[in-house]
């Protein structure tokens, strides 16, 4: 999995955001909210399109990243990684 | 040949033909927005007869009262094709390059909506190119009022024009700028509101701007309350009723961009109404604060 290179982050006020363009309606834009983690992961990710994204890499990122215990740091990946793979921000 | 220039949202864009053609007649909701002469953004050439393209893929479809729209992807992705019909009778089509600066038109001058499908097709293109000016064309009602534009948004039918109406009726001074599709360029942090000679079913092709002083989006409702949208909201309230072609990922952005910046440059609001006086004065004492 990598991150949709056709979409960029953007910070808006306190929250992080990805504007994409929907897949099904022909007029409409997906606006998705991320906090300054998720953020992170985005930026990492994006930054190494070579690597193949899975929940346990991002788990360990954020272990890397932030003082949080594993067990934490996974569920948090595993949400994150659900998300973003249903919504197509990674494919 | 022929050649008129038209200057829109402070962007001159150029429409070349044939001698023959009364291009006057044929775009006269452009007419009030003539230039003699300029650096045009865009170009369109118009010509009579039909062309078929054999190698065109298919990328999406709409249907509107301007009839049903295909649009393809010609020439290896170099060119966008667009092809309007209605009930199966094709009344015109447009080449278009990616960047949107030279653009083909073709279309029946023979046809009682030649006008109406060369100007709606010149409007998409346009759309498109104001982009790369910090541009954007807006589907909102829009009211001048003390020297400023206010826009009022919302899904088709929710009442924009009543509450625009309702606006000429109570509060001293305001006129309508255009109903349907005025642009907004945001240049150096500042939003500027233009009419355009788009207007939907109202023709109200008026050549004038002003400085944006909100965006207000209308929802139905038994009572009228209005509050600030910010940040994330302010975009969500926005995003919806402006154009672009949204699988151009490089427009798309573009448009992404002009918006951020047009929100943080004005006031984003959103009320829910009645369609009353009470409600326009509401939004005006909101907007005026």
């Amino acid at each position: 999995m990598k991150t949709n290179p056709n979409l960029k982050l953007r910070k808006l006020g306190a929250k992080y955001i990805i504007v994409q363009a929907s897949a099904d309606a022909v007029d409409m834009s997906n606006v998705y909210t991320m906090n300054a983690s998720a953020a992170y992961l985005w930026e990492r990710a994006a930054k190494d399109p070579g690597i193949d994204l899975t929940a346990e890499i991002f788990a360990a990122w954020l272990v890397e990243e932030y003082d949080i215990d594993n067990a934490t740091a996974s569920a948090d990946a595993a949400e994150i990684f659900e998300t973003w793979t249903e919504m197509g921000l990674i494919q | 040949m022929i050649e008129h220039f038209y200057k829109v949202a402070d962007l001159v864009f150029v429409v070349r033909a044939d001698e023959r053609l009364d291009l006057a007649a044929l775009l006269r909701n452009c007419e009030p927005f003539r230039v003699a002469s300029g650096e045009a953004v865009a170009v369109f050439d118009l010509y009579t007869s039909p062309i078929s393209y054999p190698e065109k893929t298919f990328l999406e479809s709409d249907d509107s009262d301007m009839g049903h729209s295909e649009l393809f992807s010609v020439g290896g992705g170099s060119h966008y094709l667009l092809e309007l019909s209605e009930e199966g009778k094709k009344l015109g089509m447009m080449l278009c390059n990616r960047a949107f600066t030279n653009m083909e038109v073709r279309f029946n001058p023979a046809s009682p909506y030649a006008g109406l499908v060369v100007s709606s097709m010149i409007r998409i293109a346009f759309a498109q190119r104001v982009l790369a000016f910090g541009g954007i064309s807006m589907h909102s009602s829009t009211i001048l009022c003390g020297g400023r534009g206010y826009m009022f948004m919302g899904k088709s039918g929710t009442g924009k024009s009543t509450h625009t109406r309702l606006w000429m009726e109570n509060i001293p001074g305001a006129e309508l700028l255009n109903d349907d599709n005025p642009y907004v360029r945001v240049v150096d942090g500042r939003a500027t509101v233009y009419g355009s000679p788009w207007s939907g079913k109202t023709p109200c092709y008026r050549n004038l701007s002003a400085p944006l002083g909100g965006i207000v989006r209308l929802y139905q409702a038994p009572y009228n309350k209005i509050r600030r949208a910010e940040d994330v909201d302010a975009l969500n309230q926005v995003l919806p009723g402006c154009s672009v072609l949204r699988r151009d990922s490089a427009l798309h952005e573009m448009l992404v961009d002009n918006v951020l910046a047009m929100i943080e440059a004005t006031t984003v609001a959103a009320l829910e109404c009645l369609p009353d006086a009470d409600a326009a004065r509401t939004s005006h004492e909101f907007l005026t604060r």
